[in-house]
């Protein structure tokens, strides 16, 4: 299997019009739904979702990962490093896993074998991808531990997992994903479960790796703070695709699509000024499980027009040309519109949904149109 | 209830007080062998006191074995202190028992972190609001329909949910209707244990901004624990700083937020990370090494000594290893308590003009 395709101009990976969907009894959840982006050598893309948003399964498509039984890819190409994913035999992916793209979860404890040392853990992936002796693969085990940081790593190898601290199971987690040295790491809710002195203790951590191994990053995540220390691009999905993605500083600084400035609006902030008044996002989001003619975030969407109940807007180029900018949207917001959290053009009101449609969800209408 | 009938209190009255409390130690048993034999204890609460104001929100941070959830659930007797005394309106609630005990329990309701566990999946949400009201003798007969319909209106909820169960609402729907619950007695005061970690950030807001409202409306009293220093900043009007069982710094909001006196407070607030590219990229950050020790075995003196990087900076001083900082009062900043034995040593290092990043990794 050739290696080496990467070519400066080729990205590591390339997701095209991606699907998966959930089967069940009497519905089927399209929990992705076109869902297209790449990233290059080296670069930390992070996707940013709530719940529900496909973020996850996007990545566990990439592994293979989803249950076989009740979901399927009907559509969508996966190309990393110059190799399609999409259709490959699980003993096909297994020669990646681990060791062309490597993954750590939210949760380490129970992503880690309980029974197995830490030393054998590691060593377990070193011995399926690569033909290192028994002691030199000791010796790659020492040093991963201690390049992850922890402190007597020779004694604490022959430790089990219940024997590390909830950080000290992160950092053998990354030790192990490292371990053949992956040209993709995928990160998902690395921080979540960790208390705030922890995490960034592992957010520095990654940062480090990263630039040391020069791995890229595909790095999942509710949380904007993590994404805006850590991440060069950012993609925001909403109901199973990418509805605004750039440069990250610009995206946080400047959002363009509603749901994006309704996130950062929502988001309880350090420095803000006390006493200023959280502006939520109305409403939930939609059910991935019935048909969605418009665009998803129409409901919720202050902006909305007439096209945004009939017409699922396609991701463009927003902002200036070279800007990096891409959103999902008929009708976005100016700066100052995205600030305030409603148009600012008098006597604008949210377009009502069709008949149809209305009698099927909830509509959040505008506080000011309300009362 | 008088200054006559209070019971078990050392401290001199204070008046203003909702809550008072005062050397609360909560301990819990280590045991060992097939004879379960104690050999410890886990000392989760050891020594703290606080105080609430009627109308007044209390933010409690910390991490996890901080004690921030123990101290939650020691006030609505879900455990039992080793010592200390828990005062609401002057009677300590520690020295209820039976029916005085199960009256007093209206007083003080609690909203839990997960709105997926903290509601019976077999009952509807009328059922669900209707148990506070009947253990409480509240809402009888005809005006119990009405009453249910009003705390859902009131938490935002369309009445006509009612008869629905829990597992046909939203994450943040169910915290509504926790909420609803707590409400159903009209406490005097609401524990609310990391109420929206669970959800969502756009869900999240509109939990924070549905408590805000209430609390303006029906001049509820808040104890707000959480880990989120954003959100408490937010909501509370004081925060108190928690590390393993004790306060190490408490204050005004604005005061402790802007001007922390402690070293763990100062690294707590420059680990958040701050939706803003350019701004992270500045920031000044103190990464604390190793992991927060085991409650069952805390350091001796400061506790926080053994990951402080002031201390580092400082060479060192054995006086923190060997004497516990009191909680006291900086004369400089009105309101603010600090325990550390260097606290303008801290404030003069965390000013930003000052380059004390500590980067273990």
């Amino acid at each position: 299997m050739p290696e080496a395709m990467t070519e400066t101009s080729q990205p590591l990976l390339s997701v095209r019009d991606l699907h998966v969907e959930f089967v069940g009894r009497n519905r089927t959840v399209r929990a992705v739904r076109g869902l297209s982006y790449e990233i290059r050598a080296g670069e930390t893309l992070a996707i940013v979702g709530e719940s529900g948003s496909g973020k996850s399964v996007s990545a566990l498509t990439l592994l293979g990962l989803l249950p076989p039984r009740t979901s399927r890819v009907p559509r969508g190409s996966v190309i990393f490093e110059g190799q399609e994913l999409i259709g490959l035999s699980t003993a096909q992916l297994s020669r990646i896993r681990g060791a062309r793209i490597a993954m750590i979860f939210q949760d380490a404890l129970s992503s880690l074998n309980p029974v197995l040392t830490i030393e054998r853990q590691i060593t377990e992936a070193l011995e399926t991808h690569t033909d290192l002796t028994s002691s030199q693969a000791h010796a790659r085990a020492l040093e991963l531990l201690q390049l992850v940081g922890i402190p007597d790593a020779e004694r604490r190898l022959k430790e089990y997992p219940h024997q590390y601290s909830g950080g000290m199971r992160q950092r053998a987690m990354i030790a192990i994903a490292l371990s053949c040295q992956p040209s993709l790491l995928i990160a998902d809710e690395p921080t979540t479960a960790l208390d705030v002195t922890i995490q960034a203790q592992i957010l520095s951590l990654i940062a480090r790796l990263r630039s040391e191994l020069g791995m890229a990053v595909l790095l999942i995540t509710h949380d904007l703070g993590t994404v805006a220390g850590l991440a060069d691009r950012i993609a925001v999905m909403y109901a199973g695709r990418i509805v605004e993605t750039g440069p990250t500083e610009s995206v946080l600084a400047d959002p363009a699509h509603p749901y994006t400035s309704g996130l950062l609006r929502s988001l309880p902030r350090l420095d803000d000024p006390r006493g200023m008044t959280l502006r939520p996002i109305e409403g939930t989001p939609p059910d991935l499980a019935t048909d969605l003619p418009g665009c998803p975030f129409a409901p919720r969407c202050m902006w909305r027009e007439e096209v945004c109940w009939a017409d699922d807007p396609r991701l463009l180029p927003v902002r200036e040309a070279e800007s990096g900018r891409s959103i999902a949207c008929h009708h976005h917001p100016t700066a100052e519109e995205a600030r305030a959290g409603r148009s600012l053009v008098p006597g604008f009101r949210p377009a009502d949904p069709p008949a149809a449609v209305a009698e099927k969800i909830a509509v959040v209408v505008p506080v000011e149109a309300a009362s | 209830m008088s200054i006559a009938e209070t019971t078990g209190a050392a401290a001199p009255e204070m008046p203003g007080d909702l809550l008072r409390i005062r050397d609360l130690r909560v301990h819990f048993p280590i045991t060992s062998g097939i004879l379960q034999r104690r050999s410890g204890w886990v000392r989760a609460v050891d020594g703290v006191d606080l105080s609430i104001q009627p109308g007044e929100t209390l933010g409690l941070v910390g991490e996890s074995g901080s004690g921030k959830t123990t101290i939650g659930r020691a006030i609505v007797r879900l455990n039992e202190p080793r010592t200390g005394t828990i005062e609401l309106d002057g009677t300590n609630l520690l020295s209820l028992e039976g029916r005085e005990l199960r009256a007093r329990r209206r007083d003080v309701q609690m909203v839990f972190q997960d709105p997926y566990s903290s509601l019976d999946p077999r009952h509807t949400v009328g059922e669900i609001l209707s148990e506070p009201l009947s253990v409480h003798g509240l809402a009888t007969g005809s005006a119990r329909h009405d009453r249910i319909a009003e705390l859902l209106t009131m938490v935002g909820l369309d009445p006509a949910f009612i008869e629905r169960f829990p597992h046909e609402f939203s994450g943040g729907q169910r915290q509504r209707i926790g909420i609803a619950r707590a409400l159903a007695v009209e406490p005097r005061l609401i524990v609310a244990d990391e109420p929206v970690s669970a959800l969502d950030v756009s869900v999240q807001a509109q939990v924070i901004n549905l408590l805000e409202h209430l609390q303006d409306r029906m001049g509820l009293t808040y104890l707000f624990i959480a880990h989120d220093l954003a959100v408490v900043k937010h909501i509370a009007d004081r925060v108190a700083v928690l590390y393993l069982g004790k306060v190490v710094e408490i204050g005004p909001v604005d005061t402790l937020y802007a001007h922390p006196h402690h070293p763990y407070t100062i690294a707590l607030l420059s680990a958040v990370p701050i939706p803003d590219a350019r701004l992270e990229r500045d920031r000044k950050r103190i990464i604390l090494k190793g992991d927060i020790p085991s409650p069952a075995n805390p350091p001796s003196g400061c506790r926080f000594h053994t990951r402080c990087w002031l201390r580092e900076k400082l060479g060192n001083p054995e006086r923190c290893a060997a004497e516990e900082p009191a909680l006291l009062p900086r004369p400089d900043r009105p309101g603010l308590e600090t325990a550390c034995h260097f606290p303008e040593e801290a404030a003069e290092a965390a000013r930003p003009a000052a380059p004390t990043v500590v980067e273990p990794d």
